[in-house]
């Protein structure tokens, strides 16, 4: 799973976080670096979309937080990545 | 590096750097800055950027662009001079024209005209490639006798052009062609051959041509500028339909 606007929002998901720390927890959690202009063209779409907003705002490092819509639309579409991930290790079993 | 992102960083349109310019300053020195960033960050503006022009600005700057292109690849394009003269022949002679025409085109003479040493034609092509294929080369594609009738009094005549990078050299050579022709003539004057023709005389010695005839810039450039805009016209239209087949 490469597609930055779900990495940012999976990692929102535990608690607010500025551009850095997401970068990092990023990394860790799905071995991708996403670079500066990726990262923020993402929270740049995802919070056009109401589904992460702005903490705060008197620090240059601005944490963000996932909405109700943005855990919505991540629990729908982990939920299909889910069911292809089921789907395609049964299948590899039964090759 | 770092300086260098950060001024990369600049190229985002201004109102987004209004509402995210310090984070992303701020991420850029938390970061150890790579190359990949550097054009993550450019290609990061560009996109914002697109996202904010509108559909005039994206043909504007297409067009400009094809504009750009076309304009580089005219003036790297070689200037190409016609050298013409007009040779008078008697109306009886036109048929004999033609024999004296295939011995001046021959490879001797042509050949001869182009390794003259004060001529020194084609030297690329002659690293390149035999003699044979550069005389077959001029003959075909920089030669041209054409015959028409002049103007008013409506005599005979025919056209001596050659076309060449060089303007003095494309006259230089047409006078050769023309000295040759009466040099023929006379020669088969004298031997009395069939191809000697009665009159034969220079109406328009070689002209030594002011402009080159290619390549046209100006229509270059001109092609370039609205090529470029039914470019950006139709990456507009695949653009719009992306866009609408998303929302639906």
């Amino acid at each position: 799973m490469t597609d930055p606007t779900l990495l940012v929002l999976a990692s929102l998901a535990d608690g607010e976080k500025h551009g850095y720390a997401m970068m990092e927890d990023i990394q860790r959690f799905a071995n991708v670096r996403l670079g500066p202009g990726t990262l923020y063209g993402a929270i740049t779409r995802l919070e056009q979309r109401g589904w992460i907003r702005l903490v705060g705002s008197g620090d240059r490092r601005r944490p963000y937080c996932i909405t109700g819509a943005g855990r919505e639309y991540l629990q729908a579409q982990l939920t299909s990545l889910d069911q292809v991930v089921k789907t395609g290790i049964r299948r590899l079993k039964h090759a | 590096m770092r300086p260098l992102i950060r001024w990369t960083a600049r190229l985002y349109p201004a109102p987004w750097r209004d509402r995210y310019g310090e984070e992303l300053d701020a991420l850029i020195e938390d970061i150890q800055p790579e190359w990949e960033d550097l054009f993550n960050v450019l290609l990061g503006a560009l996109r914002m950027q697109m996202t904010t022009w509108n559909y005039l600005k994206v043909v504007a700057a297409v067009a400009l662009a094809g504009a750009l292109v076309a304009g580089v690849f005219a003036f790297r394009i070689q200037d190409r001079y016609v050298s013409t003269a007009v040779m008078r022949i008697a109306p009886a002679g036109m048929d004999r024209v033609a024999e004296l025409q295939r011995q001046i085109l021959s490879r001797k003479i042509l050949g001869e005209i182009i390794t003259r040493p004060s001529l020194d034609l084609y030297p690329e092509d002659r690293r390149k490639m035999p003699l044979e294929d550069v005389v077959a080369n001029m003959r075909n594609k920089a030669l041209r006798i054409q015959f028409m009738q002049t103007q008013g009094e409506g005599v005979p005549a025919f056209l001596v052009s050659f076309e060449y990078p060089d303007k003095l050299k494309a006259r230089l050579v047409v006078r050769e062609l023309v000295t040759a022709f009466i040099e023929q003539n006379a020669v088969a004057h004298r031997t009395r051959q069939p191809s000697a023709v009665d009159i034969l005389e220079v109406l328009d010695p070689p002209n030594l041509p002011e402009r080159p005839l290619y390549p046209n810039r100006p229509m270059i450039v001109t092609v370039g500028l609205f090529g470029g805009a039914v470019l950006g016209l139709l990456a507009v239209l695949v653009w719009r339909s992306t866009v609408h087949s998303q929302k639906t």
